[in-house]
């Protein structure tokens, strides 16, 4: 594992907080929609796609690389994206929603980390460059040298 | 759930927390006394979890069973999993995923609590 990986040191935090928000946001989502769905679906459909965006980040945190790196940068553009929406509209047109989702008063029922989480890993992406993930080691330390200090 | 036992568990649990993130910040790895403790948390959680269980199948009922169960499912499952986490991460970040995962458990014991009494 080279330093470029995105999925060791801080980013193992952030793996980690991805995998419980997850958990946590498709737990809620399927406890709600199956006993009362009609009281909020907007709000619990939110709260279902919120849990989606989470565990796809976590995969692509999980498998690094390229592929995992593109993956969680999505995942996170739109998790901003959905925070900043939700927040704002849940404070706008409360009568929109009549329950909580992970994303309403952006995130004030879990902490507010709803909202520092993207913020956060979109630093931790940007501070690991694609160009920055190398190759497997080949066993060759030279090369593998090469190819840690290849930004 | 016990309610004496599920506050000696936010108590502890935030303390182990703070401690945890502490080391963190100060660029360690977890202490032979943190990891002990993590331990231990999880040990109790999980006896906290095995009272809950055995008053459920004696008939005591929150009004919200579906909530409760999957609080305390996750609650017991917590503390294992940020063990585990943080011991594939053995630098300061390891300490703040173990002190997250504690403060965690504070968080959703206090809700178990909540949705239990209601």
């Amino acid at each position: 594992m080279t330093r470029s990986a995105i999925n060791t040191g801080a980013g193992r935090v952030l793996l980690f907080l991805y995998a419980l928000f997850a958990l946590a946001a498709g737990a809620r989502a399927s406890v709600q929609i199956a006993t009362n769905f009609d009281e909020a679906p907007v709000a619990y459909l939110l709260s279902a796609f919120a849990a989606v965006v989470y565990l796809v980040a976590t995969v692509g945190f999980v498998r690094g690389g390229y592929g995992g790196r593109r993956l969680a940068m999505v995942c996170l553009l739109v998790e901003l994206a959905g925070v900043l929406a939700v927040g704002t509209l849940s404070l706008v047109l409360t009568s929109a929603f009549p329950d909580e989702t992970v994303w309403s008063q952006y995130g004030r029922g879990y902490g507010f980390v709803p909202l520092a989480l993207p913020v956060l890993g979109l630093l931790w992406l940007r501070a690991h460059p694609e160009s920055r993930d190398a190759p497997p080691p080949t066993g060759n330390a030279a090369e593998d040298a090469d190819a840690a200090g290849d930004r | 759930m016990w309610t004496p036992l599920a506050y000696a568990i936010i108590a502890g649990s935030v303390g182990l927390g703070v401690w945890c993130l502490a080391s963190g910040a100060r660029g360690r790895y977890l202490n032979q006394p943190q990891y002990s403790g993590l331990l231990l948390l999880s040990a109790v959680v999980l006896v906290q979890s095995i009272v809950a269980v055995v008053r459920l199948v004696g008939g005591e009922r929150p009004s919200d069973l579906i909530t409760f169960v999957g609080y305390l499912l996750t609650t017991a499952l917590l503390m294992p999993a940020g063990v585990w986490v943080a011991r594939m991460e053995p630098t300061r970040w390891g300490s703040v995923i173990a002190g997250a995962a504690s403060l965690v458990v504070a968080v959703l014991t206090l809700r178990c609590l909540q949705v239990w009494s209601q």
